[in-house]
């Protein structure tokens, strides 16, 4: 047995001296990921620059998620990283900071009639598809209504156009149904891509899946690895021409695993990448003079839904409390650090809509109990429960702070974590069975304020994301009136989203925690990059240099 | 022809192994909490899109019309599509199951080649310092993380060497200038078939971390077994004879002993190839391989029902595929083994 005792020692000992060279050095950051255990230190290692090593011309684009669907009349997820570059829309939505909220794209200017009923676009001259046919008002009027026909995905974005008139090659006119801000529908980064008829008529669905392309872009899809490479090519007869400097080749490279993208951005074999575990993010941006940190407010929010027929959340007085009851700044400075900013409304900082003005509700559980008392339930008394979409760590650490809040008000909160298809699903069911608090994520799909203000809290027959199963014929009005001078008079509807906006925090249907702000990470030679969050995550590669 | 009958027989057998799997995939696939018509249609559905993909998916009728439906369609060699990705789940499979097979068949080739020897010469010196170092590096075989041993390997060899890549099958260069062209998806045979000999030095380079990550567990599996059942074998009397007759000792191991010692290692290495084909998850994930295991993770995080459960059909005709052929190399290999 004394044999065996030695073995075990060495053993043991082995382990701990092994643990000991991971341990050792600055001490590292834990990140709230299942395989993220060891936090590759900042290598000092000589590196080849990407000059040095021969692509220059390459762009390498590490992505943390597959390409599920790259047909262009069906792709409605982060395959819009790549639709991006190889396909484009009539319109263009500016960053935030622009003078402008649009600009031309495919469509050189558009006009509309008074009650926005109808729109004329007129076409870019002398552009061509990648498969060489010309770009002309049938392939608009093909692209938009195939993918409206398809519907699948984004598709319903083109609801209102009821009919598509090509007046000449270079003319199309839409007559809707009813009034809405076509030039903005057609900006969208999802299911308003245009691609050619023949190729889409010809190859199929199916030939665009497996990994092709027939767009206007500026690159063309080359070769597709699915699950692990996508390489696009120039596309030489590009409308916008090419200057020097600019990339020859595109290459989006897929890995799952957050560490091995942060190592990828290090070593310098990728310029570009998002998604690595926040806390090393700011390592990086403290640490590293090659790499540079780029964080900026998306378009997306995190809501926690109220639900407004079961008590006691039937009660104003209540849900306001509730509304008092989180500790917001605390959350965000603690939890989130620069990767959140409290919401002001419902419509994300930076998009148009977004009111500056708006009321904000502050952490002040006096003011809970005050409101609690004023509703007949001075000590709590009841129980909540809140579902969330399980496995995001932000999300469950906000229940179990909420918790600890609301406890001091004597309610007891359940923070119940599920599948995104069972917590929609419990939501969608009887609102008097259903959760108390629904949390979760919504980003429009082009850019409106109705997204928000429509697919959460308009009164719904069957309910769908209305989840706090609000019905307020009043806001109703307000926001579709809003919707249909959005075509015609942008600073109006603004206003009336605002308005609208008001009365949703009156009636508290829902906690706006905050707005997400993304980060994105590129090597520091990598010049022209600007964020913009209509299209989330996108590189638009055309515009980039590589200048070390 | 008392094979044939067998054969027969265990392939009857694994008709109703199929079916029964089917039906109960099928089954906790759909009556888990979920719309499947809503993620056909994407993120943000409207009801009338998602009431038009119901009737389109004929998710409306009922339970046991859509498992016949899926069930006929895959007779004639339909698998059906994907509910996230709208895409054929057989052009799914294609890509990403010859990927998890070259990986894991690899990994197989690694630890027979390292660990049967080790077993054997560890059997065979008990109680000397290198069997006890042998059966240390078996234990630290089964016992280590996959995920931490395939960090520390990137960080190694990847981050502080510069020796090997981090992952995925091949190198943005060589998908570049000089692509594989594929036949049957699995690199290194294909840029043999090729001839595309930068692409398998390339393909080679890429297989090495992975494949030793995954390679650890059998490796450790391979010589506790090996070992075990050689310490039986040398104690035998015809091994006595061997050594009386004066056979080299390397003969009576590698040979005589060895022969029979070798099948419960083969089978317990059967058995790990199978589970590896979507057991390898972490390290798929980990060196950005695209294999079964990933894809079936996917699948189940987004409740895809029919990836769900054609993948999970794949691998039990694996697993019987594997267990037949295993009864089969046994019977071969040990006479007293009887096929009933």
């Amino acid at each position: 047995m004394r044999a065996n005792r030695t073995l075990y020692l060495a053993v043991a000992l082995s382990l701990v001296a092994l643990l000991t060279v991971q341990c050792t050095g600055k001490p590292q950051p834990t990140a709230p990921s299942v395989t993220s255990a060891p936090v590759a230190q900042p290598t000092v290692a000589e590196q080849p620059t990407a000059a040095e090593s021969g692509r220059a011309g390459i762009f390498v684009y590490a992505h943390g998620t597959q390409f599920p669907d790259l047909d262009p009349a069906k792709s409605y997820s982060n395959d819009s990283v790549v639709m991006s570059n190889c396909y484009e829309t009539l319109t263009f939505y500016n960053p935030p900071g622009s003078e402008e909220i649009l600009s031309p794209k495919l469509a050189t200017s558009w006009e509309a009639n008074e009650d926005a009923t109808e729109w004329v676009f007129h076409l870019r001259q002398g552009v061509k598809f990648h498969d060489g046919e010309p770009f002309n008002a049938e392939a608009v009027r093909f692209s938009i209504s195939n993918t409206k026909a398809l519907g699948i995905g984004a598709a319903y974005i083109w609801d209102p156009v009821e009919e598509m008139e090509v007046i000449d090659d270079y003319t199309i006119k839409f007559k809707l149904s009813y009034p809405a801000p076509l030039d903005l529908i057609a900006s969208s980064g999802y299911a308003a891509w245009i691609y050619s008829p023949k190729s889409y008529q010809e190859k199929g669905s199916d030939w665009f899946q497996q990994g092709h392309c027939a767009g206007t872009g500026p690159y063309i899809i080359e070769s597709y690895e699915p699950g692990s490479r996508l390489v696009m090519t120039r596309n030489e007869s590009y409308w916008g021409g090419w200057r020097p400097g600019q990339f020859e080749k595109v290459v989006f490279e897929i890995s799952q695993d957050p560490v091995v993208l942060q190592q990828k951005i290090e070593a310098g074999t990728a310029d570009f990448t998002y998604g690595i575990p926040p806390d090393n993010e700011e390592v990086i941006r403290n640490t590293r003079k090659d790499i540079v940190v780029y964080t900026n407010p998306s378009f997306q929010n995190l809501v926690g839904l109220l639900n407004t027929r079961k008590p006691p959340l039937d009660n104003v007085k209540v849900r306001q409390a509730l509304c008092y009851s989180f500790p917001y700044e605390q959350f965000i400075s603690a939890v989130m650090g620069e990767r959140a900013t409290q919401a002001r409304g419902v419509v994300p900082v930076g998009m148009w809509g977004h009111g500056d003005d708006l009321f904000q509700y502050t952490y002040d559980l006096e003011k809970a109990k005050q409101l609690l008392a004023e509703a007949g339930y001075p000590n709590g008394g009841f129980k909540l429960t809140m579902t969330y979409s399980s496995g995001d760590m932000d999300e469950q650490q906000l229940g179990e702070v909420w918790k600890a809040e609301l406890a001091k008000l004597g309610i007891d909160l359940e923070v119940q974590g599920m599948n995104w298809d069972a917590q929609w699903q419990l939501g969608k069911s009887d609102p008097l069975k259903a959760q108390d608090i629904f949390v979760m994520y919504w980003w429009p799909d082009y850019i409106s304020p109705y997204s928000f203000l429509y697919s959460m809290f308009h009164s719904e027959d069957e309910i769908l994301f209305n989840l706090c199963y609000y019905s307020n014929p009043e806001y109703d009005r307000l926001i579709d009136e809003a919707n249909e001078v959005a075509g015609t008079d942008r600073e109006k509807a603004a206003q009336m989203f605002i308005d609208a906006q008001k009365i949703l925090l009156d009636d508290a249907v829902s906690l706006f925690f905050y707005d997400v702000s993304n980060t994105h990470l590129a090597r520091a030679d990598i010049k022209g990059y600007v964020d913009n969050p209509a299209y989330p995550h996108v590189v638009f590669v055309y515009d980039l240099t590589r200048e070390p | 022809m008392r094979w044939l009958g067998y054969v027969v027989r265990r392939l009857l057998m694994a008709v109703l192994v199929l079916v029964s799997v089917s039906i109960v995939t099928f089954v906790i696939a759909r009556v888990i909490p979920s719309d499947p018509a809503a993620a056909w249609v994407g993120p943000h559905p409207t009801p009338a899109q998602i009431a038009k993909a119901r009737e389109e998916l004929a998710l409306d009728r009922p339970l046991y019309e859509q498992y016949l439906r899926y069930v006929t369609a895959l007779l004639r060699g339909d698998f059906g599509t994907s509910v996230k990705s709208h895409q054929p789940i057989s052009r799914d499979l294609r890509n990403y199951l010859p990927a998890t097979m070259e990986l894991v068949l690899a990994a197989m080739l690694v630890a027979v080649v390292v660990g049967v020897p080790l077993g054997v010469l560890s059997g065979a010196r008990k109680g000397s310092l290198f069997d006890h170092l042998t059966r240390l590096a078996s234990v630290a075989g089964v016992s280590v993380p996959t995920f931490w041993l395939a960090l520390l390997l990137q960080l190694l060899f990847f981050a502080k060497l510069r020796l090997l890549p981090l992952g995925s099958r091949i190198s943005n260069e060589l998908a570049l200038y000089n692509p594989i062209r594929q036949i049957t998806g699995m690199y290194t045979l294909d840029s043999i078939l090729t001839g595309n000999w930068a692409g398998l030095r390339d393909t080679l380079v890429h297989l090495i971390l992975p494949a030793l990550t995954l390679a650890t567990y059998p490796i450790g599996l391979a010589i506790r077994m090996t070992r075990s059942t050689m310490l039986e074998v040398l104690s035998e009397r015809y091994i006595l004879a061997a050594r009386a007759a004066g056979i080299s000792e390397r003969a009576i191991l590698f040979v005589l002993a060895l022969k029979n010692a070798i099948i419960p290692t083969i089978t317990v290495l059967g058995l790990s190839f199978v589970y590896s084909l979507t057991g390898a998850m972490l390290v798929e994930v980990i060196f950005s391989w695209p294999g079964l295991g990933t894809y079936l993770t996917d699948a189940v995080l987004n409740i895809d029902f029919p990836v769900i459960v054609t993948v999970t059909l794949v691998v039990t005709v694996f697993y019987v595929v594997v267990n037949l052929i295993l009864d089969l190399v046994q019977a071969a290999l040990d006479p007293r083994v009887t096929l009933r």
